[in-house]
């Protein structure tokens, strides 16, 4: 049951971030117009930001490709075993898609056609973290500007004017965080879910399935099949390696922008009372009341806590999972419980 | 008069100095009574103050001196802090060179010190034996003595390796403690008590790990063939991460691997005696900023650069806080998560097997049984001992740790108690800042150290035994 419903909700979550995207992309010009504005009273000198933006692209696109070729290696080989009587070709694409081709017949066209969707699909679930990524990028190095403005200003003696101008650059750069946010964030929200429940399930399936099980042929006439090598292991492992590090990167680099702007308020400490005015008090209560982050459709704010959370939860679910899977009576436990004590005894004894 | 004999330079230093050293000196009479606090700054007060400052100034003369009057935080903070960070240099943790010197710019990280290479060998030596328990957690089920194992050197090897990002940036740091101008809120008691936490650490560190080599060296002794060497059983039974992938035994590997063990259980301790340190030290600071502000809430009239000066203190004292805690915080995050893993996997084994486990049921099958000194106990008296130590060092660590942010809204409530005459926008500014200012060590910025979290760790162990104990009931 399991098999079945994770390609369902891989592909309900990809639709519904087409759906996400369509709906940022017909408020993209307003945001280009405002980013324009703002760019042209704070210009930026910022030329990492290029770099960092690429280097990410490239990472993220050679470990997607590799994970595919990955998957690719371990369905060849897995539907060698489970259809070793049809094509070459047909039997690769009869074991990934098999709900196309248990209800429609087989031609080399659809083959085609559903490898091209499933790597769209693919893409897609990656493009959505690379996206909040690389936003992400942006407005740190937006806050950032105000930043490295205040940090050399730190304990000197400076006129009204220049808290007035800081504060108000910070405030611009408050305006478009939020902005940006509303623009995004039914997209961030759709990939904080996505990475949650793939985590779920992925760990799942490696605690549960034990990995020579992987290669499991689903028309089940190849029950418990001898074990087809380690293309699937290495898939396995590193999809999930690959997924739990793009969920830890998209959290910790989207939280970047809440600590950004909490950088001022120390500074703002330390201003000598002899120069303290209105204006450093109306900055110090913007950046200790304002609340400046990215949010998941308004539910959640990305902070670093978020992150412990998450993986709080995740962990409660897999206990309570992997002990749901336990409670019928499960032969391999009970096996690996008495092999256990047997091979204790046998230390015992044998020392050589 | 003095000041005619004086450098220019020193006297205008000696007018700039003279009414803060002389508000916050304890030893210089000061009627508080008085109005005109400025007119009191001739006479020996002048002496007083140009002793205090030339001290400050030169530190050259410190280092000669071996009897030094605390004078200022730093050497305070070198005192106190130096038989922890010695110690810990013995097993490879913080290589910085010359770290206890009294002369700030001695202290020195440099990668290629034989302290470096030595912390660096000591991971590497951690690391390898975490891959190779992974690798036999892999062949075997998981269990929880493998498990114990693995996250074991795991969590040791981590700590060697962030130990060595902290020395990188402890000159820093030093530097940082040594320019504070906190040096009239010094609590030399803080030496006693850094002093005595060591003690107890390390003196309950070694009988843990005395217990543990006991119950393991009796268990040995209890089920071994005749004629075979006890020092070779003992340690082909008890690295089998090592020798079940089939390497040759040769004593000097013994030795080795006995003497990691010895390191890596110090070092797994290490880290909440150095956290526990660092929060006496910083919690000290606040209250002795919290005593002078409850003294001067109770007093008449203060001027507004009164307050002005203790409101600086304040900020001085989170930024040191805040630069303590962009050091350690890493350190915070391990020492947290590595406790609330091995409770949960010692609470559980106990829980779910009970206190006599298999172990003991198949040692009485052992031909020399029993042969300890404890007459079969020991393995009993290791696990409750190794439990409580490890509930009761979690427990203070999170509550001493937690003490640097109580003490930083302790201001609040003797700063709403300001009679109306004396409340000016000084004393406004510095209700806003102890209000907003977030002032606590943080664990890399996921968690911040107060009281609550003790409450909230709590409940999550709770849960996760529940949950746990559900496996075990089944069968």
């Amino acid at each position: 049951m399991r098999t079945k419903l994770t390609p369902i909700i891989f592909y309900g979550v990809t639709f519904i971030s087409m759906i996400a995207f369509i709906r940022a992309s017909r408020r993209w010009p307003e945001l280009i117009q405002h980013i324009s504005k703002s760019e042209e009273l704070d210009p930026s000198f910022d030329f990492k930001l290029k770099k960092k933006c690429n280097i990410t692209l490239l990472l993220v696109l050679v470990l997607a490709i590799l994970e595919h070729i990955f998957s690719i290696r371990s369905a060849y080989s897995a539907a060698q075993i489970c259809y070793p009587d049809t094509g070459f070709y047909e039997g690769f694409v009869r074991y990934l898609y098999p709900w196309v081709f248990d209800f429609l017949p087989y031609s080399a066209a659809l083959g085609m056609v559903t490898q091209f969707l499933n790597i769209q699909s693919h893409f897609i679930w990656n493009f959505t973290d690379l996206f909040v990524i690389c936003m992400s990028y942006y407005l740190t190095s937006r806050l950032d500007l105000v930043n490295k403005k205040l940090l050399p200003a730190q304990g000197k003696y400076l006129p009204e004017i220049f808290w007035r101008t800081t504060r108000e650059t910070y405030c611009r750069a408050t305006k478009l965080v939020r902005k940006v946010d509303e623009i995004i964030n039914g997209i961030l929200f759709i990939s904080f879910a996505n990475n949650l429940f793939f985590v779920c399930v992925q760990l799942f399936n490696t605690f549960d399935d034990s990995v020579d099980m992987v290669g499991l042929c689903y028309n089940y006439s190849e029950r418990r099949t001898k074990p087809v090598g380690s293309e699937p292991v290495i898939y396995l492992l590193f999809s999930l390696g690959f997924l739990i590090s793009r969920s830890i990167a998209v959290s910790l680099i989207a939280s970047q922008v809440n600590l950004a702007s909490t950088v001022p308020a120390p500074i703002l400490y330390d201003v000598p009372s002899a120069v303290y005015c209105v204006e450093v008090q109306r900055f110090l209560e913007q950046v200790n009341g304002d609340n400046v982050a990215l949010t998941g459709l308004q539910f959640f704010s990305v902070t670093r806590g978020l992150l412990l959370s998450v993986a709080g939860t995740i962990v409660t679910y897999e206990l309570v999972m992997v002990q749901f899977n336990q409670a019928p009576a499960s032969d391999s436990f009970t096996e690996k419980i008495v092999e256990n004590n047997i091979s204790t005894i046998e230390t015992f004894y044998n020392y050589s | 008069m003095e000041t005619t004999k004086q450098p220019i330079g020193l006297s205008n230093q000696l007018e700039a100095l003279n009414f803060k050293a002389l508000l916050s000196d304890n030893s210089i009479n000061l009627n508080r009574n008085r109005k005109h606090i400025k007119s009191t700054t001739r006479g020996n007060f002048r002496e007083q103050i140009l002793r205090k400052v030339q001290n400050r100034i030169s530190p050259e003369t410190i280092q000669e001196d071996s009897k030094i009057p605390l004078t200022c935080q730093f050497q305070l903070f070198q005192t106190a802090m130096k038989h922890l960070l010695i110690s810990g240099q013995f097993m490879g943790l913080n290589p910085v060179s010359r770290i206890s010197d009294h002369n700030p710019t001695k202290i020195r990280f440099t990668v290629f010190s034989w302290k470096f290479v030595y912390g660096v060998i000591i991971g590497i030596a951690q690391a390898c034996a975490t891959v190779l328990c992974f690798c036999k957690l892999l062949k075997d089920s998981v269990n929880i003595v493998a498990l114990a194992y693995f996250a074991f050197y795991l969590s040791t090897g981590c700590n060697t390796f962030i130990f060595l990002r902290v020395a990188s940036k402890w000159p820093t740091l030093i530097k940082h403690v040594y320019e504070t101008q906190l040096d009239s809120y010094i609590d030399v008691k803080v030496k006693n008590k850094c002093f005595a936490a060591y003690i107890i650490f390390f003196s309950m560190s070694m009988t843990e790990h005395m217990l543990s080599l006991l119950s393991r060296f009796v268990i040995t002794m209890d089920c071994l063939p005749k004629g075979s060497d006890l020092f070779e059983s003992y340690i082909i039974r008890n690295f089998p991460w090592l020798f079940e992938f089939d390497v040759p035994y040769y004593l000097p590997v013994g030795i080795i691997l006995q003497f990691l063990t010895l390191v890596s259980t110090i070092n797994w301790s290490y880290s909440d005696l150095f956290i526990v340190c660092m929060s006496i030290y910083l919690t000290s600071i606040l209250k002795q900023i919290n005593k002078k502000i409850e003294m001067a809430g109770n007093s008449n009239h203060l001027p507004i650069p009164f307050w002005r000066t203790l409101r600086e203190d304040y900020t001085r004292a989170t930024r040191l806080v805040r630069s303590f805690d962009d050091t350690i915080s890493s350190v915070i995050f391990l020492s947290f998560a590595s406790n609330l893993f091995f409770i949960c996997l010692q609470l559980y084994n106990i829980l779910s097997n009970g206190v006599t486990s298999k172990y003991n049921l198949l040692k009485e099958m052992c031909p020399n049984y029993p042969s300890g000194p404890l007459g079969g106990y020991e393995q009993i008296m290791y696990l409750l001992f190794s439990l409580s130590f490890l509930l009761g060092r979690s427990l203070v660590v999170s509550l001493v740790a937690a003490k640097v942010h109580s003490a930083s809204m302790v201001p609040a409530s003797a700063l709403y108690n300001i009679p109306r005459n004396m409340y000016c926008s000084e004393i406004q500014r510095f209700l806003d800042q102890v209000h907003g200012d977030k002032v606590a060590l943080s664990g890399l910025r996921f968690f911040y150290v107060t009281r609550s979290l003790v409450l909230s760790v709590a409940g999550t162990i709770v849960t996760y035994e529940l949950v746990l104990l559900q496996f075990s009931n089944e069968d």
